[in-house]
């Protein structure tokens, strides 16, 4: 019997992917598990395998094409229609309805996007009609303050956040507060789309400096014990690690004191959330862009461990094969932006990764003229430094954060009494 | 899978939305989705539309019971001097009054139906492919319904006691509604309102009834307030109510049906029934229509799990009402309804507005439709109790109620749940005659976000039972000045 298998949902809250690629053509017969198509998200690509033993029916989508979640990915001709999971309930992600199209043809689904179907907490306050009014027009009713009595979400207040006005002090769309401004057609031009990864990058850039208020402090420290260090790691015990790998573990005693640099704000309850496990994020550039892939639990690994994790991830983001579980957790982040090019960058204003707190920036240890003993002296130097959520850190515990991880750097011997 | 060549005979009938089940949550969406713009057919087992409520449950059961309240009304107005005597009770009369009430609905839903262009096609219905059900029957030719999108509404049936007999005298629910006979001794097994609305019924048309209920309580959900004022008024009408009771076996005779019971309220030796009623229950339809083969998820006990826009885990395939479960009323199953055709509607004509459209109603009012009616919404002292939270209860006695009194109904109550701490309006019961009419407008009250001051400041209309709603939450802010005043402390 004809099996329709739907583009799944891949997690994350990701409501759509383009086709990279089919491992399989209309007629082929495959078995379960064969991988049959190639999509690729904001964030990774994912493979696709089959979820039963049959023949492809039909294929939807061509290289390149957009599909969203629950669409129409495969028809299989199959006699054991495999076990399906149960219909999202409470905690449903994003997940897209299509207009079903002729069976026949495997033509991309015209999308519908429906939104989470998530309950209506019953503590918001609002009458049936406004609920509905909010449903039809994808608006979070736990978004909004409302202005009627006892709090109550009136459809006015609704309404106010469909243009994009915030009521009462909540962010709603972030992307909706300035209205969106066209740049005319002209002659020559070339129009790239912004979509997959890079888009995503641009969404968390924008909700990053909308929403946090960034406060940036740069320090220059003495990186001559992490040069020494360095070699000796790699004659002693044979194991070579990166600068970033030995800041990363640097951080660790100073993210244990000043716990809020190891912290997100709920802009939605107004709480500063202590995650319980420091997950360091480091910056990797990759073709397509950006990616923070996550060490997690950092605290209780070991450098060379950190330094493999490092090597193993960059490598899996830069072929565009890292999973979704590395790409989640991180409670802050680490940028080097050393290495890369000639050019040395003497300063910048980082941006945060967006729901952290804060992130740090570091470059290349390189010779620097520092004042001692009053005369001028080439000493090798570590620029490093963190833009903050001024929010809930001020300026003195950046400092002082700072000065702990400086410390490490300038005296790794720390680690063992810290 | 069915055979090749029945199929090849069958009529081929391609339509944008199938609804498996023609009751109240079938063809409510069914004609939503019809007046939204799709082309839908209806597959219904029965001949006539409006499924159990109409054909077999409410309806009916309500006809009888608007009788029955006339009957005993009658018994008590020797109290205002006006004496009736004892009724000559024609049962095939009654009954065909009943069927024609039923009649003149079945009719009209026919109606409502050729008005909008929905096809309804007589038989079972049974998925035979993603996008294909197949439909057989007796007194019809069999069909092939090919579709895009599929409701779900195959609603329940009463639940069958394996170790009780096969017998025409020990009938379900749909049974009773026959009404074949009245008995001299009738049997309710099951405590719940269904059973005890039955035993409404034969106790007033003259039969002696007793009743058989495992838990310890009557009306499991409703607080044991109500019961206890329901109790009274019908302990002359009603004979043994067995509580904590279960029936261990029935042995049918010639004579009469032998019920062997074990439990708290056992009586020693078997009794002896003319008839005897199982309503323990509602089962669900769900694993009767070939769903699991097509892979849709039904659960072990043949409810098909949905989110809150009734969608099933196979995306184009929504289920409603009984099937996909509790509470197992019409009213739920007409909002159901009316969600998933919205939502299909929105998918199939793009617009994103109905494709969004969820359940988001909070509460289900419940009713008793017995004498007293019992009739409660939202959360009950019962519910606050197990959850701890607090709840402050704003109550008004129909014995202060002037209305009560001319009708002869004071031993009623209204009560309301109130939010301590805003005095929102969270719940409420009410018992007496039209109860079922009136907790609409507590329902509104908690669906309104209202507090108590915004019932006691409506004017209600005196003298009716419907003002006790404003009076409770006159006496829940202590402004009410039909009671007693509140001591002072």
């Amino acid at each position: 019997m004809r099996y329709e298998f739907n583009l799944p949902d891949i997690g994350e809250g990701l409501t759509e992917a383009i086709v990279r690629g089919w491992m399989v053509k209309v007629g082929d017969q495959v078995k379960e598990d064969d991988p049959v198509c190639e999509l690729e998200t904001d964030k990774t690509v994912v493979e696709i395998t089959s979820p039963c033993d049959g023949t492809i029916l039909a294929l939807n989508g061509k290289e390149g094409d957009v599909l969203k979640v629950g669409t129409l990915l495969i028809a299989f001709e199959t006699e054991a229609v495999p076990d399906m999971p149960a219909p999202h309930g409470a905690s449903a992600p994003a997940s897209a309805s299509a207009a079903v199209a002729n069976e026949e043809k495997a033509a991309p689904a015209t999308a519908v996007v429906s939104g989470p179907v998530t309950p209506i907490n019953a503590d918001v306050r609002a009458v049936p009609s406004t609920r509905r009014f909010a449903r039809e027009h994808g608006i979070d009713l736990s978004q909004l303050a409302g202005s009627g009595p006892g709090g109550r979400i009136l459809r006015a207040d609704v309404e106010r956040s469909l243009s994009g006005v915030s009521a009462g002090g909540n962010v709603g769309s972030v992307a909706q507060l300035v209205a969106p401004t066209a740049i005319p057609h002209a002659e020559g031009q070339q129009r790239i789309p912004i979509k997959g990864l890079r888009r995503a990058i641009a969404e968390t850039m924008v909700r990053s400096v909308t929403v946090i208020p960034h406060a940036t402090s740069m320090f220059r420290c003495n990186g001559e014990r992490f040069l020494t260090l360095r070699k000796v790691l790699q004659e002693k015990m044979g194991v070579r690690v990166s600068f970033t790998a030995m800041v990363i573990k640097a951080m660790v005693p100073a993210l244990q004191r000043y716990p809020n640099f190891n912290s997100s704000v709920d802009d939605t309850t107004n709480e500063i959330v202590l995650p319980g496990q420091i997950n360091i994020g480091f910056a990797t550039h990759t073709d397509e862009g950006l990616i923070v892939p996550v060490i997690k639990n950092v605290d209780r690994k070991s450098l060379a461990e950190i330094s493999q994790d490092i090597d193993r991830l960059a490598a899996l983001a830069r072929d565009r094969k890292i999973s979704a579980e590395d790409l989640r957790g991180g409670t802050i982040t680490l940028s080097n932006v050393g290495s890369h090019g000639t050019a040395e960058t003497t300063g910048g204003r980082p941006i945060i990764n967006h729901p952290q707190s804060a992130v740090i920036v570091m470059s290349r240890i390189k010779p620097q003229p520092v004042v001692r003993n009053g005369q001028v002296v080439a000493q090798q130097c570590l620029d490093i430094g963190t833009s903050y959520d001024h929010r809930i850190i001020d300026g003195i515990y950046a400092a002082l954060f700072m000065e702990t991880v400086i410390n490490v750097i300038e005296e790794p011997g720390l680690l063992l009494g810290l | 899978m069915t055979g090749k060549s029945q199929e090849n005979l069958a009529e081929q009938i391609e339509c944008d939305l199938l609804v498996l089940g023609g009751g109240p949550g079938g063809y409510s969406a069914a004609f939503r989705a019809a007046d939204l713009g799709l082309k839908v057919v209806v597959v219904e087992e029965r001949a006539v539309l409006g499924g159990v409520c109409l054909n077999v449950g409410c309806i009916p059961s309500k006809t009888y019971l608007h009788y029955a309240a006339l009957i005993r009304a009658m018994a008590h107005a020797g109290s205002a001097g006006i004496a009736f005597a004892a009724p000559t009770i024609d049962v095939a009369a009654l009954r065909a009054h009943k069927q024609e009430v039923v009649g003149k609905l079945v009719t009209g839903l026919a109606g409502l139906a050729k008005a909008r262009g929905v096809r309804i096609v007589q038989g079972r219905g049974r998925f035979i492919g993603q996008r294909e059900l197949a439909v057989r029957s007796e007194e019809a030719a069999s069909a092939t319904v090919r579709f895009k999108y599929a409701v779900i509404a195959v609603g329940s049936e009463p639940v069958r006691l394996p170790h009780i007999p096969d017998d025409p005298r020990i009938v379900d629910s749909t049974g009773a509604l026959e009404l074949p006979s009245v008995p001299k001794r009738m049997l309710v097994i099951g405590g719940g309102i269904i059973g005890l609305e039955m035993a409404t019924v034969y106790s007033a048309l003259g039969a002696q009834v007793d009743v058989a209920e495992l838990s310890d309580g009557l009306m499991p959900g409703t607080d044991r307030d109500a019961v206890v004022v329901w109790q009274k008024a019908n302990a002359d009408s009603l004979g043994r109510i067995m509580l904590e009771t279960r029936v261990v076996g029935i042995d049918a005779a010639a004579e009469g049906l032998s019920v062997r019971f074990e439990g708290k309220a056992a009586p020693l030796e078997p009794q002896s029934y003319d008839l005897v009623l199982l309503s323990v229950g509602r089962a669900p339809n769900g694993g009767k229509v070939g769903a699991e083969s097509i892979g849709v998820m039904v659960d072990a006990k043949g409810f098909i799990p949905v989110d809150l826009q009734m969608r099933t885990n196979q995306r184009h395939i929504f289920a409603i009402g009984d099937v996909v479960g509790a509470p197992m009323l019409a009213h739920k199953a007409v909002h159901e309804g009316h969600v998933a055709a919205e939502v299909v509607a929105g998918e199939l004509l793009g617009n994103e507005e109905w494709a969004r459209v969820a359940f988001d109603a909070r509460i289900i009012p419940s009713v008793s439709y017995t004498d007293p009616e019992v009739a409660w919404v939202g959360m009950t002292e019962t519910q606050a109790k197990a959850e701890g939270r607090a709840v402050d209860v704003a109550r008004f006695p129909w014995a202060a109620s002037g209305r009560a009194l001319a009708n002869g109904c004071e031993n009623g109550f209204t009560k309301l749940l109130l939010d301590p701490s805003d005095n929102r309006v969270i719940g409420g019961a009410i018992v007496g005659p039209g109860a079922g009419d009136m907790i609409g407008e507590v329902a509104l009250a908690v669906e309104m976000c209202a507090e108590a001051a915004d019932l006691a400041l409506t004017i209600h209309p005196h003298p009716t039972l419907g003002e006790t709603i404003g009076l409770a939450a006159e006496a829940g802010l202590g402004w009410c000045t039909d009671l007693p005043p509140k001591r002072r402390k």
